[in-house]
């Protein structure tokens, strides 16, 4: 035994550094060494009221290096590496809308540009994109009959095909025909230097069976200024049915927001009364209502408005998060019954990082957490400093 | 008994053996001889399965080799094949540890008698030390049969004799000896079988028995008979 | 089996030397490199600190953060890690042709004495494709247990207040030469070092043909290399009408194809072919 071992001792030597190595590498702690003693804890409310009880934020931890990571009531949640799969279609597709949207018709997104749109109902799914090709604007269409899974891939040419303009797909949706309808936006040169764009927002209405645009409307047009864009607010990659958009645009010399009734194509202003000092920070849109909240520091004002009429459906609810020592608030998601807040101060000598959630009735709160940390004050106040929220609660 | 039959090897387009047939025998020694390049070491080397035949048969004792034939059949080459760096005690570490038929002390007996020092290094030894060396790893397996190329080329008059004397001792007694060499002069007196061949083909080849008795000739008198016509 | 060990043990070995001087090289490099970074963080410090007159180190790191050890080696790429793994990476690029070559060429050429052993010559192959990962992986270790050392070094010359904490991971993917040799993910790390091991084996089967075959067999190796490599890139040519993540399957499947062809091949070359 001991010969073998004297005769052995390198490659065992080398055999126990491979192991070493074994287990360097899969042990758990490369990704939470240093990491600091964050966590959510409940200072309202019942937890069981919440259905994701886990928020999102970013860790500052050195100069360069922030990191996302995710935050429960145990503590620090750090995202895991994307698999082969996930790296298909992240980031342009979360692995969740993937398998929520396109389960079951997965050969549909092949060759499907990521900056392409894309629809989804019961009954089918859609993609469009604009390319420029050939000295041409075309618009690539496909369509997929979810219960026949007959495919059908198009083209159209776009009315203007000046190489000096630009087009844009914004949004997907399907007429009560079956016709699709493509929202782009239309960008016009207006000067030589290619530095002032008049812009407008078109509506082509296609007939996939003909293979061709049944019609074609601009539903609104003018002149961008600085931060301020014309178009649809909250475009997303992937459109579910929207009885409803919204868009911004001027409105008698001054800008404001209309909500666009798919369908019919008839576009409403919304009476969103607006002081000039409020930080809009939630337009969400579901169904005929659109659930807006603005802030104005520690105060979140929250009013919901009924997008067929553009008239508010409810009087404003006011949150004062001061009352939890927050100097800055905002709204992040609505649903029927409740609001998801989030608030922070950051220069408290604990700084505070707060999310809650607030019944839209009665504005008060059904949940509330705060972000906590543990160990010495000067590792908690470290902590809490280097850390900022992203995501409030879930609804 | 070692058997070739019509043996034929190429490298490349040329051929190097064409048509080799011949035996040898256990319990006697036999000579491949000829002049340089004839394929005398090419006939080794595909007895030991160190470069293909590509045609023919070699059998060792009715069978084709098989890697388990390497405990029964040593061969050694004209240069000592071992790492520069290895000692000499790395040498019989690396045969003890791979060959069952190892003999450890008869490996520490030609250790002794061939002055070989454990720690030497292959690399710096001289030429006459790393033939000793060569051979001992051989002579020190309990194997049949023995093949070894040209073991007196290049070496001084004092390791020759030492080598040479190896033959009439016991160490060889009972083994079958295949060897190649063109100086036949000093061990013409050992050899059972002589193989003379000619670019690839085999000229002539007799027990040394007959001819000393039939024709009263000497190897070397053969030799010079069929490469000088 | 034990005739693998053996000649793995020996093959380890004869490595021993380089693996020591190169782990040392690795590990010294590094150190210094670790010194010449908190030297740089001190006074690149003072520096802004003096400029800005800034009088303590918590409104340098309000107004700019700390530098972590990360942080610097990834601003510069630092030299310090990326040369010394360089060159043991060209060195043993170098090694798995010398592996072979060595006991082949020379006046002691070893070869016939391995094939000479009475056991499959398969072992000789493994020990000889062995020896070499086991040194990258001891390498690796060496490596992984260096990192937090340095990092901790960096630190140590650092006044308390600007050391910094933060995951490991953060300072392998600050340079992204380190992550790739070090994948975070498993699936990644099996499929770099999967690929790795394939080519390894692609490169040993060219040189066998070429110890077979001599001139037409390094003709034929070249040929069969550039085959390997072109059918292995055939899944990365691919259009965007396959997902990546079939591509990347497609492409572990003909690596793995490749691998186990080429090892068959190698084997028997060795058995059948080989020429000493």
């Amino acid at each position: 035994m001991s010969r073998a071992i004297a005769k052995y001792w390198i490659t065992s030597v080398m055999v126990g550094l491979v192991i070493v190595f074994a287990f360097l590498y899969v042990r758990p702690g490369w990704e939470t060494k240093g990491d600091p003693k964050l966590r959510l804890a409940t200072l309202e409310g019942d937890p069981k009221a919440v259905a994701n009880l886990s928020v999102w934020g970013t860790y500052r931890y050195s100069r360069d290096f922030n990191s996302r990571i995710g935050l429960d009531v145990d503590g620090i949640i750090h995202e895991k590496e994307p698999t082969l799969y996930e790296q298909t279609f992240e980031p342009w597709l979360s692995a969740k809308t993937v398998k929520n949207m396109f389960d079951g018709n997965l050969d549909f997104l092949r060759g499907k540009k990521n900056y392409g749109t894309f629809y989804s109902d019961d009954e089918m799914l859609a993609y469009a994109n604009t390319e420029h090709v050939n000295d041409d604007w075309v618009l690539q269409i496909s369509v997929l009959d979810k219960d026949t899974k007959q495919q059908s891939d198009f083209e159209v040419q776009y009315p203007d095909s000046n190489t000096r303009n630009y087009w844009f797909t914004d949004a997907l949706q399907r007429a009560a025909n079956g016709d699709i309808i493509v929202l782009s936006t239309h960008s016009v040169n207006v000067d030589a230097e290619e530095t002032r764009h008049d812009k407008e927002l078109v509506r082509l209405q296609i007939d996939t069976g003909k293979k061709a645009i049944s019609s074609v409307t601009t539903v609104i047009a003018g002149r961008e200024e600085d931060k301020k864009q014309l178009g649809l607010l909250r475009n997303t990659k992937v459109y579910n049915p929207m009885p409803y958009m919204l868009i911004s645009a001027p409105m008698n010399g001054k800008w404001g927001y209309y909500s666009y009734q798919t369908a019919t194509g008839k576009l409403s202003p919304i009476s969103i009364v607006k002081a000039g000092t409020e930080i809009p920070t939630m337009f969400d849109v579901a169904d005929d209502r659109l659930d807006y909240a603005y802030t104005d520091g520690s105060r979140i004002h929250l009013q919901s408005f009924d997008l067929a009429t553009g008239q508010p459906e409810s009087e404003e609810i006011l949150i004062d998060t001061s009352q939890w020592n927050a100097v800055s608030a905002r709204a992040v998601a609505a649903n029927p019954k409740a609001f998801s807040i989030i608030y922070e101060n950051k220069k408290a000598d604990d700084p505070i990082a707060g999310v809650a959630i607030v019944d839209r009735k009665t504005g008060k709160v059904i949940y509330r957490a705060e972000v906590q940390a543990d160990g010495t004050e000067q590792e908690r106040q470290e902590a809490l400093r280097k850390f900022d929220l992203v995501s409030g609660l879930a609804l | 008994m070692i058997e070739l039959n019509n043996v034929k090897k190429r490298f490349g387009f040329r051929t190097v053996l064409s048509g080799v047939s011949f035996q040898a025998p256990k319990d006697a020694i036999t000579c491949l001889t000829g002049l340089n390049g004839t394929g005398k070491t090419t006939i080794l080397k595909s007895i030991m399965g160190l470069t293909p035949i590509h045609g023919g048969t070699i059998t060792i004792d009715g069978s084709p080799l098989h890697h388990t034939s390497y405990e029964r059949i040593v061969f050694v080459p004209d240069q000592l094949p071992m790492p520069g760096r290895m000692t000499v005690e790395g040498c019989l570490e690396f045969m003890s540890d791979h060959y069952r038929n190892w003999n450890p002390e008869r490996a520490a007996e030609l250790t002794q008698m061939f002055k070989l020092g454990l720690q030497d290094r292959v690399g710096s030894m001289s030429k006459g030390t790393a033939a000793k060396l060569n051979l001992l790893l051989a002579l020190a397996m309990n194997a049949d049969y023995m093949l070894m190329d040209e073991p007196f080329s290049g070496i001084d008059m004092f390791s020759r004799e030492q080598i040479a004397s190896v033959f009439s001792s016991e160490l060889v007694e009972g083994r079958g000896v295949i060897l190649t060499t063109h100086e036949v002069k000093e061990i013409e007196h050992l050899l059972d079988y002589v193989v003379m061949l000619d670019n690839g083909r085999i000229t002539k080849q007799f027990a040394c028995e007959d001819i000393r008795l039939a024709e009263g000739k000497s190897v070397v008198d053969v030799m010079r008979e069929v490469y000088e016509t | 089996m034990m005739t693998f060990w053996k000649l793995l043990n020996l093959e380890v070995k004869r490595l021993v030397i380089p693996f020591v001087i190169m782990a040392i090289m690795v590990a010294a490099v590094q150190m210094y490199g670790a010194h010449a970074m908190a030297r740089h963080t001190e006074n690149e410090a003072k520096e802004i600190m003096a400029r800005e007159k800034l009088a303590t180190v918590q409104q340098l790191e309000e107004l700019h953060g700390l530098a972590s050890y990360a942080d610097v080696i990834r601003i510069n790429q630092s030299p310090w890690i990326i040369l010394p793994i360089g060159l043991c990476i060209a060195f043993l690029l170098f090694y798995l042709f010398f592996v072979w070559y060595r006991d082949f060429i020379g006046k002691h050429s070893f070869m016939s004495r391995l094939l000479m052993v009475p056991a499959s010559r398969h072992h000789i192959y493994f020990a000889k494709l062995f020896a070499p990962l086991l040194v990258i992986f001891a390498l690796l270790a060496v490596q992984l247990l260096v990192l937090p050392v340095e990092n901790r070094y960096y630190n140590s010359l650092l006044p308390d207040e600007m050391r910094v904490e933060y995951p490991l991971n953060y300072l392998i993917s600050a340079i992204p030469f380190l992550r790739k040799l070090i994948p975070l993910s498993a699936e990644q790390f099996a499929f770099n070092y999967g690929m790795g091991i394939a080519a390894v084996i692609v490169l040993y089967t060219g040189v066998l043909l070429e110890r077979s075959f001599r001139l037409l067999g390094l003709f034929g190796a070249i040929v069969y290399a550039v085959a390997a490599v072109y059918i292995a890139t055939i899944p990365l040519g691919l259009g965007d009408h396959w997902f990546f993540y079939e591509k990347a399957r497609l492409l572990a499947g003909i690596i793995s194809v490749i691998g186990a062809l080429s090892l068959w091949l190698s084997l028997y070359l060795l058995k059948r072919k080989i020429t000493v």
